[in-house]
């Protein structure tokens, strides 16, 4: 589903990715772990095209397309979708109102008529449930005065609403409480299914006793160093990033 | 200008140096009043060419068709211009024989504020053997300049060493058709400074008027231009710390300043009107006219602080007119008494991208009122226009005024435009806290001042700045207690 | 055309329309009403406009202690004027919102000590209207509080102004004013804001601040990337710009018919 090639990128002049190489195929749920710094949000800002940064060498192919070539709508109206680390407040603009339009395009893209009000208020209830997001937050401006447990379970949410191919889910576990983790890990099991895909980036391993991964990775000053399966996790966990770093020598 | 220095020695040996007023100097007051033979009088008697003449006729004219504009929050009795002289011998300040025949007012203020000796006496104007020596120095700074093509000397030498430059560009900034003083001014100007600097030339020093002070004394209509061509800089200083008692009651000055394309300019400019009356009489009606123009990439910064009785009506003003030119403006204003103060700046943005900040600092004690009139305006072809402006405004006491009236209009929709502004006054826990280490009630309102003014000062030239520390200080005096 | 002329004392309980519940008035088509609050009560009034009228003018008297929640709809382009007074402890929210080319005055005296006066108002100006808001607040007593924030979107060949003055008299000693105004233009419409403090005196809070054109550009990336369009998300914020204030309208039941009446409005942007 996703093939990324030698990708580079940079913001300003600072080069952050210095050549990620990365396959994530559907069905699968992939970890990206590593210290503060070494570029895990950058990724996920660029895989969602954000034109803050600029891809200087490489290339990401999504489903037979070039990613690069596509914008940030463009990419999400193909299923790409992105859980921000912090989520921003839209005020004036009520949840349901946003899902609502986003929804749609999400339709239009693929062809289907919008959802009629009946539709819409069904599907809103439905999806909030998996998340246990109490109801009346969808008439509240998006994201405005939630908590960061409440941030976070609505971007799940909204996941969930737009049913997309691949999620790729920068620190969606950052202060969160356990009872929150837990819902919102729950909440991303049961969102998948064989013909999606999931990037769960996290700095703590105790996501990944909810959200199963396949493959975990770990992201060091730009470049994915090590790979391995979920037992690398908890290996993380115990004993930090040092042994790793130390064996990995910067060309 | 080595021409002028012999004629300054030459004026103080001849003339009387008793107490009392007179003169030997073919020079003499034109009666008083206003009108076109009174104009040719005046051009005639600065031996100005033919077409600068014409320009003050023309601007005269338009004069006429005029009326005095009318603002609000100043009490501004009615002035009749019939009843001003217009032109005045170059020398008519009353010369003195020693330190000790200055008033004694004047020479704590001198002392306070730090100034040199040499200093005090030209400024109090006393006798020539004490001025000699600032003469000399005078003459090699001249030379620096000479050597770098930087012209600074009068406008009245301009217009005639010149002619071409200030055919160029005087008016072109504040034209006589602007308002009804720069049309005043247009017509009767006596003075003021002219200042070149050529392509890609940064000038090495700050360039201050306090060295025209001397020479040809302060007029009442000064007129002053300053042209920085392609790529140059400079910094020029307006002003001194010292009193500026003056006779006049009137004064209309217009200052234009040209940026060419990338250049450069720093206008500041430290001012202290002495009232010489407690009670808020004798003050000085500033009108001032004060605008930059830039062009393509130039900047241009203005600097002020002000304190004192004026009721000083000033807008320091940037036309942003090329595409990435930017502008600012820092002030600290400073009421005591009865002063009144309205000050503020324009901003225009005109070309693409442009850049304008804000930031001004207004202080009111005793029965003072300070107000901050701004204007930002957004031309419709002024994309990415960007402005900032704060303006605080703090009060000593509570029978003093603080004002802000700040306008922005933005014709166009790339425009990000923020104005803020705060009202505060001393606590007394800081008061407190300054007292329990040691300091007077005094010196703690003057401390928390300079803090609260620091971020203008920091625009400010080095020795300017300290200065104008001190003169805060000063003008804080009675306003504690 | 003649003046009506009503003056009515409101205390609770009166019904007057059907679609509101009790405690609350609704002013429909009177050009001059003059209104007086009892000390201690608590009301809701509704004012909206009728097309018939050139002007309206409204005098409102909060005695004491009393608590008015105002929602003012100016869809009509004649001249409003709302005068208030507000006596010791009295308690205005007021929330305005104009969808019209017109003039609208509103001014408030705080004339008794601990007296607390809010106004949360939008303007939107469309096609060539042209609009004049002004919002004077006047802390004529110590003790007062005030919040007055209005925001503002201008589009096609609209022009929008703001003139909002808070003034301190002398004596008005430990002061709390805020005063915001926030604005947006698209295409070649023209805003002129102007805030305006006047203070005498020295114990006080005040502060105000006003913007033109600034938004949030993090959140129109959090749009795309639930795949709206770069133009639709712009608009999308701009539209929660000025709905933000009916979302907190002084009056919870009038929420959604303002919001209906917006976002009519918002679609000829």
């Amino acid at each position: 589903m996703l093939k990324i090639e030698n990708l580079h990128a940079k913001v300003g002049d600072k080069e952050i990715l210095k050549g990620i190489n990365l396959e994530v195929k559907a069905g699968e749920v992939h970890a990206i772990m590593g210290p503060n710094g070494s570029g895990k949000s950058t990724l996920a800002s660029v895989l969602a095209g954000n034109e803050k940064f600029d891809v200087t060498e490489g290339s990401v192919e999504y489903n037979g397309e070039n990613l690069l070539e596509l914008n940030v709508e463009e990419r999400s109206r193909k299923g790409l979708f992105l859980g921000f680390q912090y989520p921003v407040e839209i005020p004036g603009v009520t949840m349901a109102n946003f899902m609502k339009i986003a929804v749609n395009e999400q339709r239009k893209a693929r062809g289907e008529e919008p959802l009629s009000a009946a539709e819409y208020i069904k599907l809103m209830r439905e999806k909030s449930a998996i998340v246990e997001l109490d109801s009346k937050l969808t008439s509240r401006a998006v994201n405005e005065g939630f908590s960061g447990g409440e941030k976070k379970k609505n971007e799940i949410f909204q996941m969930a609403m737009l049913e997309p191919k691949l999620a790729i889910l920068d620190e969606t576990d950052s202060g969160l409480d356990i009872d929150a983790l837990r819902i919102v890990a729950t909440g991303v099991t049961r969102l998948k299914r064989e013909d999606n895909a999931t990037v769960v980036i996290t700095h703590y391993q105790r996501l990944l006793d909810y959200i199963v991964p396949d493959f975990v990775h770990v992201l060091y000053k730009g470049r994915i160093i090590y790979t391995g399966d979920k037992s690398l996790a908890l290996k993380l966990e115990k004993e930090g990033y040092d042994w790793l770093i130390n064996d990995y020598k910067e060309e | 200008m080595g021409k002028d220095n012999q004629n300054i020695l030459q004026e103080l040996e001849t003339s009387d140096y008793k107490y009392g007023f007179v003169t030997d100097i073919e020079t003499e007051t034109i009666g008083r009043g206003l009108s076109e033979d009174v104009i040719r009088l005046i051009s005639e008697k600065k031996g100005e060419p033919e077409w600068m003449l014409e320009r003050r006729l023309k601007a005269y004219r338009h004069w006429l068709t005029m009326k005095h504009p009318n603002w609000a929050h100043l009490d501004i009795p009615e002035i009749d211009f019939q009843d001003v002289i217009y032109y005045a011998a170059p020398k008519q300040t009353k010369k003195l024989n020693s330190m000790d025949e200055v008033d004694p007012e004047l020479k704590r203020t001198f002392d306070k504020l730090g100034i040199p000796l040499e200093e005090q006496m030209a400024l109090a104007g006393v006798a020539v053997d004490a001025v000699m020596d600032s003469v000399s120095v005078k003459t090699t700074f001249r030379d620096t300049l000479a050597e770098k093509g930087i012209i600074f000397c009068s406008i009245s030498e301009a217009i005639k060493e010149y002619p071409e430059l200030i055919k160029k560009y005087l008016g072109s900034v504040v034209p006589y058709t602007d308002n009804f003083y720069a049309a005043l001014n247009a017509a009767v100007f006596s003075d003021g400074s002219f200042c070149y600097i050529p392509k890609g030339v940064r000038c090495p020093m700050e360039l201050s008027t306090y060295f025209r002070i001397n020479a040809e004394g302060t007029g009442q209509f000064e007129r002053t231009l300053i042209v920085a061509d392609e790529g140059a800089y400079v910094s020029y200083l307006e002003g001194c710390t010292a009193p500026r008692r003056d006779e006049n009651q009137l004064h209309a000055a217009v200052v234009e300043i040209v940026v060419e394309k990338d250049a450069d300019v720093k206008y500041s400019t430290v001012q202290n009107w002495y009232p010489g009356d407690k009670e808020g009489k004798g003050g000085i009606y500033n009108f001032v006219t004060k605008r930059g123009l830039c062009k393509q990439g130039a900047h241009l910064s203005w600097t002020q602080v002000e304190t004192g009785s004026a009721i000083t009506w000033k807008y320091p003003s940037c036309v942003l007119l090329g595409d990435n030119s930017s502008g600012e403006f820092y002030s600290v204003a400073m009421t005591n008494n009865f002063q009144q103060a309205d000050t503020g700046t324009k901003m225009i943005h005109i070309g693409k991208n442009t850049r304008s900040r804000i930031v001004s600092k207004g202080i009111s004690a005793g029965r003072s009122q300070n107000a901050y009139r701004g204007l930002v305006q957004v031309a419709k072809g002024a994309d990415n226009a960007r402005n900032y402006s704060q303006c605080d405004s703090l009060l000593i006491g509570d029978k003093c005024g603080a004002h802000t009236f700040p306008v922005i209009k933005s014709a166009n929709p790339s425009a990000v435009l923020e104005h803020e502004a705060t009202t505060s006054k001393i606590s007394e826990e800081q008061l407190f806290y300054c007292q329990q280490r040691g300091l007077s009630a005094e010196d703690a309102v003057g401390l928390i001042v300079n803090g609260y003014a620091r971020e203008v000062l920091s625009k400010l030239p080095m020795e300017f700045a300290v200065e104008a520390q001190k003169l805060l200080s000063l003008s804080l005096e009675g306003s504690v207690g | 055309m003649s003046v009506d002329r009503v003056v009515m004392s409101v205390d609770a309980c009166t019904l007057h329309d059907g679609t509101l519940s009790s405690g609350c008035w609704v002013v429909r088509d009177r050009a001059d009403v003059d209104i007086v609050v009892k000390g201690g009560e608590r009301v809701d009034l509704v004012v909206v406009d009728m097309p018939s009228l050139e002007r309206q003018r409204i005098a409102i008297k909060a005695e004491a202690q009393a608590v008015l929640n105002i929602v003012q709809v100016v869809s009509e382009g004649y001249d409003h004027a709302v005068e208030i007074s507000m006596e010791e402890r009295a308690e205005v929210n007021m929330t305005q919102l104009v969808v019209a080319g017109a003039k609208v005055k509103t001014v408030a005296h705080l004339q008794g000590s601990g007296a607390r006066f809010t106004l949360n108002g939008s303007f939107v100006h469309t096609d060539d209207e042209r609009g004049d808001v002004t919002v004077d607040v006047k802390h004529e007593v110590g003790d007062c509080v005030s919040r007055t924030a209005y925001r503002g979107v201008a589009s096609g060949k609209a022009q929008g102004r703001f003139s909002g003055l808070v003034y301190i008299a002398q004596d008005a000693q430990r002061t709390d004013a805020e005063q915001l105004s926030r604005n947006v233009t698209i295409g070649d419409a023209v805003i002129h804001t102007a805030p305006q403090m006047e203070i005498y005196a020295d114990d006080v809070k005040c502060s105000h601040g006003a913007t033109v054109g600034q938004m949030d550009a993090e959140a129109i990336m959090y749009m795309r990337q639930r795949g709206i369009s770069a133009a639709d998300a712009k608009r999308l914020q701009i539209q929660g710009f000025v709905a933000d204030t009916i979302l907190h309208a002084a009056i919870a039941g009038c929420g959604e018919p303002m919001m209906e009446l917006l976002m009519d409005k918002l679609d000829r942007l």
